[in-house]
């Protein structure tokens, strides 16, 4: 069966998004990345530090990726934008991760100032990723918007906490028409695999990774968690049966 | 004259082309995005910009991130 | 976009086809899930599922304690006045049937008020024929007045409107719009209304979409069982019901199941629904929607309905005259023939003794 996640008129066979922050080296992406499968990969724009300046972190990223910047460091939406425009600029596609963060002690997402990034650059042509706190109208205001994908957290980035918000998700995933792709807060590749296993379209993995103590082999144990809860999702797990039906209750008048 | 680069003010020779200023501290060209005054400008266009007092200059890349 | 592209979708899907394939344990599944998708909706439609039909009670009736509590919201309809154009073969109301043709004076609109009101109803929902000369949306705004005086809730089953229409609609106190689409499927539908203006298909499935634009609180949809197989009827209904919902959120959508009942002109129905199919529907679209609205109407008797409480209705009416007129002058022709003719209060007493909690009033606008 050919099942491919499908955005921004890109096919991808990897479900598996992937982050390149808090590495301990940037040598080991290329390997993070092949073991991953990933064909997404995230990266940031920052100001260039003058004692690294020949360093890039594109140059480390496997040619056949797909690099999506994100608008980290956006405290509204016009600094996202600003930031988007400036990674179009830079020549690398049209993917963009919208970020717009300004509460510094938890990192959550401003879901109203995401929305208004992602209108302006779905009309300048960007393939608008936003991330998001898991609430169904800013989800819905944000496909309208012009989303191409939607990306709630499943706990605030870097906690490692996983799944918090799975009753959220599940909702979204319920309602919304893109693909849902979860992203921060999954910690353990079993989080992956149950977030897939619910219908998720893909999920976005970059600290559980990046601090692991082997990240190439966390990396791999990822890849395959995001497969397994994607064949199990597809395959339609069996019924759990939790109530007995030996007379007949309810219906029983029919037959009278 | 004084121009603000990254944010930092910084001292240079009057006359410099924006090209020439990022071949001598050593940038590479492929790797950068610069913003002259709040505007991108594309490589090819480097060449055409002198540097002048009071200018903004932001030079920007890509790093880890997820 | 309108509901008519997702319904051409199905136009040429092959139900039997795919009732042939279902399996009893993909009808276990489907049970037991969270969230249905609108083929597993389906699947709960199949004769394959009858067999299942106690396990899908127990799962529609848990739902709808969960999402309703053990409340029966009742209502009433009156009728304004039966003057039609139109020819609906199944309708006493057929601008060709013999029958006096009355429409309710503003005075005799506060009178039939006050009979409903004193019952302690405040749901009431409104009706008439299709007649711009004698009914038109202004005669309907001027009742809708004299009636917010004695309800919190009016509804309306009146003939289609414009956006614009049920805007002033909305405005004069109207929350509510129940339209049936009668049927489906298309040949049947011009099969049934050989001349009058709901001759246009299109024009009446777009009224519910045009009512969310315009404002209202709530739609109820429904097809008319009887006039062509149930089952696809049924499945047509829960994706209209669908569409509605995911584009309107703020809209409370609801569905009625109405069976054919003997009425002036004698039209037979084309397809006996029994009650088990009628059960089988009700409950398969609970396990669909889980917080969608489900009305039954006194079209189906006192037995029936006593039974239905427990399978997922959350709406009733009592206390039914389907005549202009009726509650003061009791001789009248009706639409049709009620089957379970009890009183507000012999409602309210039946909901007790069943544990249920008869509501009159769900809210009211501040």
């Amino acid at each position: 069966m050919n099942d491919v996640l499908r955005i921004g008129g890109h096919e991808l066979s990897s479900r598996l998004f992937l982050g390149t922050g808090k590495f301990s080296s940037n040598k080991i992406i290329p390997q993070v990345v092949e073991a991953s499968g990933s064909e997404v990969v995230t990266v940031a724009l920052r100001r260039v530090d003058p004692e690294y300046k020949d360093e890039n972190i594109a140059s480390f990223i496997p040619k056949n990726c797909i690099l999506m910047p994100n608008t980290s460091g956006a405290r509204n939406a016009q600094e996202a934008i600003r930031i988007a425009r400036l990674a179009k600029a830079a020549g690398c596609g049209n993917w963009i991760k919208i970020e717009v963060i300004s509460d510094n002690r938890y990192l959550l997402p401003d879901n109203y100032e995401t929305i208004k990034a992602t209108e302006v650059l779905a009309a300048e042509g960007f393939v608008v990723l936003p991330y998001m706190s898991p609430d169904l109208m800013a989800a819905k205001h944000m496909v309208d918007a012009g989303a191409s994908a939607v990306m709630p957290l499943g706990a605030p980035i870097g906690t490692n906490r996983g799944l918090k918000t799975k009753e959220l998700v599940r909702i979204l995933i319920e309602e919304i028409s893109v693909p849902i792709i979860v992203d921060a807060g999954i910690g353990r590749p079993s989080e992956a695999a149950e977030a897939m296993e619910m219908g998720a379209a893909a999920v976005l993995v970059n600290t559980a990774v990046a601090t692991a103590n082997d990240p190439i082999a966390m990396a791999r144990a990822f890849g395959m968690a995001v497969q397994a809860g994607r064949t199990a999702y597809l395959a339609g797990p069996g019924a759990t049966k939790d109530y007995a039906s030996a007379s007949s209750p309810l219906t029983g008048f029919l037959h009278e | 004259m004084e121009i603000s680069i990254n944010g930092k003010k910084v001292y240079l020779e009057s006359g410099l082309t924006l090209a020439k200023y990022l071949l001598q501290e050593g940038f590479n060209p492929d790797h950068i995005i610069v913003e002259y005054n709040h505007e991108i400008i594309r490589k090819d266009c480097w060449d055409g910009i002198v540097l002048n007092q009071d200018d903004n200059l932001e030079i920007l890349s890509f790093v880890g991130g997820g | 976009m309108s509901f008519i592209n997702a319904l051409e979708q199905y136009e040429k899907f092959n139900y039997d086809e795919f009732f042939a394939r279902l399996t009893d344990n993909d009808i276990q599944r489907i049970i037991d899930k969270n969230r249905l998708t609108i083929l597993d909706y389906l699947a709960l439609l199949s004769p394959c599922a009858e067999k299942h039909l106690e396990a899908m009670a127990q799962k529609a009736r848990k739902l709808t304690i969960q999402h309703f509590g053990k409340t029966m919201l009742l209502y009433t309809p009156m009728y304004l006045a039966n003057h039609c154009i139109n020819q609906c073969l199944y309708c006493g109301f057929n601008v060709k049937n013999k029958l006096p043709r009355k429409k309710l004076t503003m005075d005799e609109v506060d009178s039939e008020a006050k009979i409903i009101a004193d019952s302690g109803l405040k749901h009431l929902l409104i009706l008439t024929g299709e007649s711009p000369k004698e009914s038109p949306v202004s005669y309907i705004i001027d009742s809708v007045k004299i009636l917010r005086k004695h309800f919190t809730c009016i509804g309306m089953e009146v003939y289609p409107l414009s956006t614009e229409e049920y805007k002033d609609s909305v405005e004069a106190g109207i929350d509510g719009l129940t339209i049936y689409q009668e049927v489906y499927d298309r040949d049947i539908y011009s099969e049934l209304h050989p001349a009058g203006p709901k001759r246009d298909y299109q024009y009446r499935l777009d009224a519910p979409e045009r009512a969310c634009q315009a404002g209202v609180r709530t739609v109820n949809i429904g097809a008319l069982l009887g006039l062509n197989n149930w089952r696809t009827e049924a499945f047509l209904t829960g994706l209209h019901a669908d569409y509605l919902q995911q584009k309107y959120p703020e809209v409370e959508v609801s569905i009625s199941p109405p069976r054919m009942r003997p009425h002036l002109g004698g039209y037979p129905p084309k397809v006996i629904v029994s009650d088990k199919n009628l059960v089988q529907y009700i409950v398969a679209y609970r396990l669909f929607m889980p917080r969608g609205g489900i009305t039954v109407s006194t079209r189906e008797s006192g037995d029936l309905r006593n039974h239905l409480v427990n399978l997922g209705v959350t709406k009733m009416s009592a206390g039914v005259c389907t005549a202009v007129g009726g509650r003061v002058e009791k001789e009248n022709v009706g639409q049709f023939e009620i089957s379970d003719s009890r009183s507000v209060s012999e409602m309210a007493n039946m909901l007790y003794e069943n544990g249920y909690q008869p509501l009159y009033k769900d809210w009211q606008v501040l």
